[in-house]
């Protein structure tokens, strides 16, 4: 019986070592090598020039939601604040992704009075707070600059762990 | 004052909802925990913020969500509380070695792949704020946890409690549960600090808590224990200490740097085992706790729930890679280790998928890492729709691999292998069996003592298997535990035991074996047990439906349209007596079944008569008897023949005869047909009549099969002799 208990000691020891051993050497590749995406949610909120047709709106906000590298976000108008302040918000419309600082989101625009029907392409660099980029609305075919900046969080805002 | 309010209203949606979504699993044989989790991410985003946002968003609103996290974060504290003192140290008992290797392979082999898997996830779906160590290291965690609790009801359940599977299982739950929370708290402790090393003076404090709980406060229990044996009482001051210590505890955790749970959770797990005081502690926590606290838990959890995040083909991909990592590594590792300590093909198997079962402790798991941060609301999701799915297929799989065939039959061969007490063993098989299903053993003796009457031991070697069938509770009870249903079946058996010891006369004892179970069906498993058993016929007795006027519906109408035995239901009236009998007599299959019974008790008690009872209306003529009547009565020796009196009488209500002649009659035994107003296939609307109006006692026979005979095979065995 204390043969086999030794026996037994032996191989728990061998198996928690190597168990100890596989996840430190993941570990430290892992830190060392993968990087995970910035958070870069929140609201920012944009300023444009020549922005015409439904886009022509000096309230508007880009509201993205990150999973990691994919990104969920809608464009809404300040003025429709209150609603999208609440827990079981609204669907995002556009679906995007985000890779080495570059974002890329696409979708439509249904919170926008009279762009419903409308697809809209957003691309655009993160700089810090600061998203720089491209709009392109379907039915101009021509490219719309854009700055937006991220806003501080407000108390009624959505706590870092939503999205 | 609004936001309680709005509250208070959530907290009845939830309430309500959780029942009605729990009963539907419960109906397709699930755990009805799981309902209750899938109705709160129902009131989530998942469904019910998908179809009707604008609906979602006033009644769950944001304001409010803090409120229901204070309660479920109650509820938390309380449930790890009644989870700690249901671990038993018994379920450590035996097999330990073998315990202890499986359950630590079963943690090691996912924790690896679940760290193998942070390497793919990790880049996709976290962000730059979590450290990958803290990453891996939770989710290996995640994919390590077996929910014990949930796995207690399930071998609940499935009477697995004493096989050695069972027990088994248990005690490889009960470590890896242990085990799993540590890994838990160390992941909480490097996140926190966001590096292993850092979290080192959270371990040590962690450890030094541990001593302390485990020596100064047990020693301290018991001696509360001692208190509650000498007074029987658990006073309201005493209560309220232990539940000052529960949140106290919560706090101390809480502070060192883990969560407020394992607090809760160890104060539980210290408290002295002495069954009495735990189940009367446990009484008094649980129902509030359970269908109160615990629901806005999963409600709290729905709302954070959203499936509407895996929106492309890749996140699914991902989601099925999650649950494809989390079934191997627990099923693979569980298995081989089995197989590695000699453990059969099947029982390593079922084992297997046991320990999958992820349930409600896996729920707990994610939402403390969803508050800390270390995984994202997307991962989150795909992490409940692993515990669920994995927790869902853990019935269904363990009857595939471990059917309850397999596992009644072996209760039964113990049961008639038991070894004889009397003189004279028994030492051929019993040719003729009879189930008894009894549910309360003190009050129907006189079912048992009519039972051993038909059964006897002059024709044939028979057996009477007296059946209870203590039903559970669905929900998540003290009750339902291993111990404690072993505990019920304990007590029930010497019940049963008892009222046996009192049967006239005594050779009869010897062939009435009482079989009692944990059941949440009683009729179904009656009629399944019947079946298993090869029962030639179930006696049951007349239980009052609470809801109808059917008099014999309910259990008993349930039973007779599942079972495909031949039923007999006895309507007692009290008289003790048996020796007068009376058969109305109409040329019917059931009307058979109905002679051969008093046939069978004439054959066993040397005093009875018999008055077999034709009643024929106006202007019919004088119906033959059938074949099978006449060749039975052929058969009989003098003796039995001789208490035979035939009689043929005229009258327009066939029925009211029969009451009529029931007068000086101990017991009437009546085939279900039309003509003595029973419906055959349940029993329906005009068994009133009869039942009411008898002034005998009232035994209802129903045949099923063609085939069985009650009396004609031995009969011809008899003739030779």
């Amino acid at each position: 019986m204390s043969h086999f208990n030794f026996k037994f000691f032996i191989f728990y020891a061998a198996a928690i070592s190597l168990v100890v051993f596989l996840f430190k050497a993941v570990t430290t590749y892992g830190e060392s090598n993968l990087k995970a995406p910035q958070a870069i949610d929140g609201r920012y909120r944009l300023t444009a020039k020549n922005l015409t047709q439904c886009l022509k709106n000096d309230r508007l906000v880009l509201d993205i939601q990150q999973s990691g590298v994919y990104l969920n976000a809608s464009l809404v108008t300040t003025s429709n604040t209150g609603k999208s302040q609440l827990t079981t918000a609204e669907k995002p419309s556009l679906t995007g992704q985000f890779s080495n600082q570059k974002v890329f989101l696409s979708g439509l625009v249904p919170h926008l009075t009279g762009c419903q029907t409308q697809s809209v392409t957003i691309q655009g660099l993160v700089d810090r707070q600061t998203l720089q980029g491209q709009i392109i609305l379907i039915s101009i075919p021509k490219a719309v600059n854009f700055t937006a900046k991220k806003e501080a969080f407000s108390p009624l805002q959505k706590d870092p762990e939503k999205h | 004052m609004q936001t309680v309010v709005l509250v208070l209203a959530e907290v009845l949606i939830v309430i309500g909802l959780s029942r009605l979504i729990g009963l539907g699993f419960r109906w397709l044989k699930q755990p009805l925990v799981i309902g209750e989790i899938v109705a709160g991410i129902m009131l989530g985003p998942s469904l019910f913020g998908w179809v009707a946002p604008d609906l979602a968003a006033t009644l769950f609103p944001a304001e409010t969500v803090p409120f229901l996290n204070m309660l479920s974060q109650v509820g938390l504290i309380f449930f790890m509380f009644l989870i700690g003192l249901e671990l038993n140290p018994k379920y450590l008992k035996g097999n330990l070695d073998i315990a202890i290797l499986t359950s630590h392979v079963s943690i090691l082999v996912p924790f690896s792949l679940g760290g193998l898997l942070a390497l793919l996830l990790y880049p996709l779906v976290s962000s730059s704020s979590v450290s990958f160590t803290a990453f891996s290291l939770f989710l290996g965690a995640a994919m390590s946890i077996t929910a014990f609790p949930v796995l207690a009801r399930i071998i609940t359940e499935n009477n697995l409690q004493g096989t050695r599977l069972g027990t088994l299982a248990l005690t490889c739950a009960a470590v890896d549960d242990v085990t799993a929370w540590c890994l838990l708290a160390l992941a909480i402790a490097a996140t926190r600090t966001n590096s292993m090393a850092d979290a080192v003076p959270t371990v040590l404090y962690s450890l030094l808590y541990i001593a302390f709980m485990v020596t100064v406060v047990r020693w301290f229990l018991q001696r509360l224990a001692a208190y509650y044996r000498r007074t029987g009482r658990l006073t309201q001051i005493v209560v309220a200490g232990i539940y000052m210590a529960v949140v106290a505890s919560a706090l101390i955790t809480e502070l060192i740097g883990v969560h407020l749970i394992f607090g809760a959770f160890l104060l539980g797990a210290v408290m002295p085992k002495n069954a009495a005081l735990v189940r009367e502690l446990a009484e008094k926590t649980e129902d509030f706790v359970l269908i109160f606290l615990l629901p806005v838990f999963f409600a709290y959890s729905g709302l954070r729930t959203e499936i509407g995040l895996l929106n492309r083909p890749e996140l699914w991909l991902l989601c099925l890679a999650v649950l494809a990592v989390a079934i191997i590594g627990k099923y693979v590792g569980t298995y081989v280790a089995a197989r590695v300590c000699g453990i059969n093909n099947r029982e390593a198997s079922a084992l297997g998928w046991l320990m999958n079962t992820r349930g409600l402790t896996e729920l707990i798991v994610l939402n403390i890492g969803l508050s800390l941060g270390v995984i994202s609301p997307l991962l989150f999701t795909m992490l409940v729709i692993m515990a669920l799915a994995t927790t869902l297929m853990t019935s269904p799989l363990l009857e595939w691999t471990y059917p309850k065939k397999l596992i009644a039959l072996d209760g039964l061969e113990a049961i008639s292998e038991k070894p004889e007490t009397s003189e004279e063993p028994v030492s051929e098989l019993p040719t003729y069996r009879m189930l008894v299903p009894v549910a309360n053993p003190s009050t129907q003796k006189g079912l048992l003592q009519l039972a051993v009457a038909i059964a006897g031991n002059r024709l044939q070697p028979t057996i009477v298997h007296p059946l209870h069938l203590i039903e559970l509770e669905e929900n998540y009870l003290f009750e339902s535990t291993p111990a404690e249903a072993d505990r019920l079946i304990q007590e029930n058996q010497s019940r049963l035991e008892k009222v046996i010891q009192s049967l006239e006369p005594p050779e009869v004892r010897q062939f009435v074996q009482p079989i009692v179970r944990v059941s949440n069906d009683v009729a179904r498993e009656t009629a399944e047990i019947a079946e298993l058993d090869r029962s030639d016929l179930i006696l049951v007795g007349w239980h009052r439906p609470a809801f109808s006027t059917n008099r014999l519906g309910g259990r008993v109408g349930k039973i007779l349209s599942i079972t495909h035995t031949d039923v007999a239901v006895f309507v007692d009236c009290g008289r003790d007596r048996l020796e007068t009998l009376l058969v109305p007599y109409s040329a019917n299959i059931h009307d058979d079944l109905a002679l051969e019974i008093a046939l069978r008790i004439l054959f066993h008690r040397d005093t009875c008569c018999l008055t077999v009872l034709q009643v024929i209306q106006e202007g019919q003529s004088k119906n033959d008897f059938s074949y099978e009547f006449r060749t039975m009565m052929e058969k009989l020796p003098k003796t039995v023949r001789d208490r035979i009196d035939i009689q043929t009488i005229e009258a327009a209500d066939p029925i009211q005869a029969v009451i009529e002649a029931s007068q000086t009659i101990d017991l009437t035994i009546a085939g279900t047909s039309r003509t003595w107003g029973i419906e055959r296939q349940t029993l329906g609307r005009y068994t009133d009549e009869l039942a009411v109006q008898c002034h005998s006692s009232l035994l209802i026979t129903r045949r099923y099969s063609q085939v069985t005979s009650h009396l004609a095979s031995v009969l011809d065995k008899i003739a030779l002799v």
